[in-house]
């Protein structure tokens, strides 16, 4: 079967077997405006002010009548011996009988409203290999180059319209993994758009990956300061805020709601009895030593100075990652302090799976045990205590 | 490679630019200055030196540093086509065709075009440009970069987004070929990141004898950034050290990450807090005067500057901000009192690039910040005084801009820069522009002026201690002109002519015998 592909490197080819290097550019380009204008016939005069406008009459006629006949050597019948074009005395046409493919006119079938399956969009998507006649140009057709930038506008246009309904489809299905790829194509398409950039945040804040929300948002920032010297949106920003203070999408308790990959870490702690908050407090120091103290940082800084009351290692990392520039920390109530700490730990979980060993169980603080009860009861998926 | 033998310069009005130290001769040896002194000493060099030099009563001078400039577009554009002396289609169409004519079927790249110069009083769209050229793409950037034009071809053969706010349609919902917003930034990366860092340094190379020419050794590389291409900046990061110059680089970027890992002290240049007076794009407390209702505007919040600011001061990085108008200003100082508050950190001598429209507020507060600024007075020279774009633009409010003399009175370090290539490549049109300032109250003497293109320009990049002066162990980065610049009348000054080059040394450019 006949095949004519326009969207990137055009090539025509017959049962598999490419024929574009056996067509001049003239030859292609005559093809592709008998197939744009496949439901109609087109007269030889118009189809000649396309090709050659510069050519006088009998010359253009010339070349017309040579261009057929190529066309005619070159593309077979089909089994019923149809040809492929219908040439009359002053007019021609694709012959609509005649069974091609051809990636332009499945574009063009979309429709934007329609209903279609995510099957077919990806379909639709694959057959967008480059621009509308990439690499074409032809010295003094004027009108010809035109139709060329028309219908690239309509092509890249059209997928992004693909992409969207793509998109939306994947949301509805709750496939974020494929909505989020789909919507980084989108994003490599158009950088700057930042209804693109929402959703792909949106996308990391629903599925707990506050890391990943975290570093698109900065790079995209970046790229909106860097080469258009502006700032992210209201909506993108505000976005932002509540990825950043609230991980994992819920208030109080653990998370339990990620999809992404998780690093385990493996937390060794002890006890002392009489100290207060102590095994809170080589918790604090151990997940300082072994996690990404950055990310750590990220937490509130009212949470960083509350715990740091019992870790002072803390506020250390604070000042050496994020500024020296802080309040003072006086005396903290209790409340605060195991408020913070379970913050902390929440924190941790958005990105660790933590593995808590304790040594010397039986030597715990009261104020830690009651925070060590109170963790087991929300029992959460990302700590695995170990007695 | 070291040399053993000195290189002698006599008969010369060797200014130090140290407490207004003069010597007649000085002497060179390997990269540095050996000796210098006045009178008949010299003599016994005579016969030790490999080359001498007679200044013929010349004035010596460090190397010229200049203090913004944009290295790799400067060099690029020097290749373009200058497009700033067309005042009609007609006049584009013929400066096309000759190029098309010259270089057939290469890209043909123009630059400079203003519409504002325009019989038509519009940009070109594509059919005008295919009427010259329809054999090649044809890509030409307005005088601010801020719009593309491309003919058919060109509009064909880059990869332009047409889905991307800034194509211009017409009522065939045909792209026109005029390209802004977004989708000319993106159009303008592309193209720029096409070029191969071959041609960069073969282009760069070129350039910098031509610089050279003009007496300077150093410059302050304003690379990257919005309407340039980071490759810029990452290139004349790599080429440290291969050029004929020094070339300090300031990478207008926001990403200090970035900046500390590739170890740099600085950041920023041409960080535009606001636009131009040209673009109407400056923050003004006024409104223009020939935009009533406009006062152009500022790029970023208080908020946002502050802290862009503070992390820089906590990062310890020298931070370069571009500001023109008095708001801008005002806005930069803010943010900069806010850090130095929250930091407490000091001595890393921020500057304010161009800073046209201070106050004599905005003066005092900077001098307390310990900030530099960084000026270009060939402004003054090309837009400054009556009836000229300062006046059309700011109205009487063109008397206030770059008042160096108060800045200096007041204590601030000017360093002096061409912007270029926004004006011309010439530290001597630099210096003849602060001493004749259309304004009298902001002229200053020569001296200050050439104390901008020279040891402030070593300060405000802390290389005081290697050059930009005179004296013994200083690096031997000179300049010899052909008359002497103090005695020269002031409206001549710019009629100077550089005669020799030399640096770290080596003499790059040379017309003495």
């Amino acid at each position: 079967m006949l095949s004519i592909n326009m969207l990137g490197q055009v090539n025509i080819s017959y049962n598999g077997v490419s024929i574009a290097d056996r067509l001049s550019t003239k030859l292609v380009a005559m093809i592709c405006l008998l197939v744009l204008n496949s439901d109609r016939e087109m007269s030889r005069e118009r189809l000649s002010a396309y090709l050659w406008p510069d050519s006088d009459e009998e010359a253009a006629r010339y070349n017309m009548r040579y261009n057929l006949w190529k066309v005619k050597k070159l593309i077979p019948s089909d089994a019923k011996g149809q040809s492929f074009i219908l040439v009359s005395k002053d007019s021609c046409r694709i012959n609509q009988q005649y069974k091609f493919q051809c990636d332009k006119l499945c574009i063009d079938s979309y429709d934007s409203h329609g209903q279609k399956s995510i099957e077919k969009l990806l379909q639709l998507k694959e057959l967008f290999k480059g621009d509308f006649l990439e690499g074409f140009y032809l010295k003094n057709c004027n009108e010809f180059n035109e139709i060329i930038l028309f219908e690239r506008v309509v092509c890249q246009t059209k997928h992004i319209e693909i992409m969207k309904q793509l998109a939306q489809l994947y949301e509805e299905e709750d496939r974020s993994e494929e909505e989020l790829q789909i919507l980084h194509e989108m994003t490599a398409m158009e950088p700057y758009n930042e209804n693109f950039a929402c959703r792909i945040l949106s996308i990391y804040k629903k599925t707990g990956n506050r890391a990943a929300a975290i570093n698109y948002y900065k790079e995209f920032e970046s790229k909106l300061r860097r080469e258009l010297n502006i700032a992210p949106n209201n909506d993108l920003k505000l976005l932002y805020r509540e990825v950043t203070e609230d991980p994992c999408g819920k208030e109080d308790g653990y998370p339990n709601k990620v999809t992404g990959e998780k690093k385990k870490l493996v937390i060794k702690s002890r006890c002392m009895k009489d100290v207060d908050y102590f095994w809170a407090a080589e918790v604090v120091g151990a997940l300082l030593r072994d996690a990404d103290q950055k990310y750590l940082m990220e937490l509130n800084l009212n949470y960083i100075l509350d715990l740091s009351y019992i870790q002072n290692e803390l506020l250390l990392s604070y000042e050496k990652h994020v500024s020296k520039e802080h309040r003072e920390v006086g005396q903290v109530p209790a409340v605060r302090i195991v408020n913070a700490f379970l913050k902390f730990l929440s924190h941790a979980c958005a990105i660790y799976k933590l593995d808590i060993h304790i040594d010397n169980f039986g030597d715990m603080d009261s104020s830690s045990a009651k925070i060590l009860k109170h963790i087991e009861a929300c029992a959460s998926g990302s700590i695995h205590i170990c007695k | 490679m070291k040399k053993d033998l000195p290189t002698l310069i006599f008969n010369g009005k060797c200014l130090s630019m140290v407490d207004g130290i003069e010597y007649d001769w000085i002497v060179v040896t390997d990269e540095k200055i050996s000796d210098a002194g006045s009178g008949d000493e010299y003599k016994k060099y005579l016969q030790k030196a490999d080359t001498i030099i007679d200044a013929k009563g010349g004035t010596v001078l460090p190397g010229f540093i200049d203090s913004h400039f944009h290295v790799v577009q400067a060099a690029l554009n020097s290749r373009s086509l200058d497009l700033s002396k067309a005042r009609s289609f007609r006049d584009i169409g013929a400066l096309v065709s000759e190029a098309a004519k010259a270089s057939p079927k290469k890209n043909i790249r123009g630059i400079g075009l203003d519409a504002q110069n325009l019989k038509e009083a519009r940009l070109p769209d594509r059919t005008v440009i295919d009427k010259y050229c329809k054999d090649a793409p044809v890509f030409i950037n307005s005088v601010e970069y801020q719009t593309s034009v491309l003919n058919t071809y060109a509009l064909l053969y880059y990869k332009i987004p047409f889905t991307l706010e800034g194509i211009d349609f017409d009522e065939n919902q045909v792209p026109t070929g005029i390209i802004t917003h977004y989708a000319n930034v993106l159009l303008r990366e592309n193209v720029l990141r096409s070029i191969p860092n071959s041609t960069r340094m073969e282009t760069v190379n070129e350039f910098l004898d031509s610089v050279v020419q003009k007496g300077i050794t150093t410059v302050n590389a304003m690379e990257g950034g919005r309407l340039y291409c980071d490759k810029d900046a990452e290139f004349i990061y790599e080429s440290t050290g291969k050029l004929a110059i020094d070339i300090a680089l300031f990478y207008s970027t926001m990403d200090i990450m970035k900046i500390k890992e590739m170890q740099l002290s600085r950041i920023g240049g041409c960080l535009y807090v606001d636009g131009t007076f040209g673009a109407r794009t400056s923050a003004l407390s006024f409104e223009y005067n020939d935009c009533p209702g406009n006062v152009g505007g500022l790029n970023f919040t208080q908020k946002e500057m502050n802290q862009f600011v503070r992390e820089c001061y906590a990062n310890k990085l020298q931070l370069a901000l571009y500001t023109i108008g008095d708001r801008a200003i005002e806005q930069a100082l803010t943010a900069h009192e806010y850090a130095l508050d929250k930091t407490g950190n000091t001595g890393l001598r921020h500057r304010l690039e161009h800073v046209e429209l201070p106050t004599l507020d905005h003066i005092r507060r900077a001098k307390k910040l310990g900030l530099v600024f960084s000026m270009s007075p060939t402004y003054e020279y090309i837009w400054g005084g009556p009836d000229k774009l300062y006046h059309e633009r700011l109205g009487e409010n063109y008397k206030r801009t770059n008042p160096f003399n108060q800045i200096i009175r007041e204590g601030v370090v000017i360093c002096g820069g061409s912007d270029c290539d926004v004006t011309p490549a010439d530290p001597l049109l630099g210096i003849h522009s602060a001493v004749n300032h259309p304004v009298e109250a902001h002229r200053v003497s020569v001296y200050e002026a050439i104390k901008m293109f020279t040891c402030n320009g070593a300060y405000s990049i802390f290389e005081e201690e290697k050059k930009g002066t005179l004296e013994v162990g200083k690096l031997a980065d000179m300049v010899i002109l052909d008359r002497d610049i103090l005695s020269t009348k002031a409206n001549k000054i710019k009629d100077i002519k550089v005669m020799t080059t030399i640096k770290s040394g080596r003499i790059l450019y040379n017309k003495l015998s």
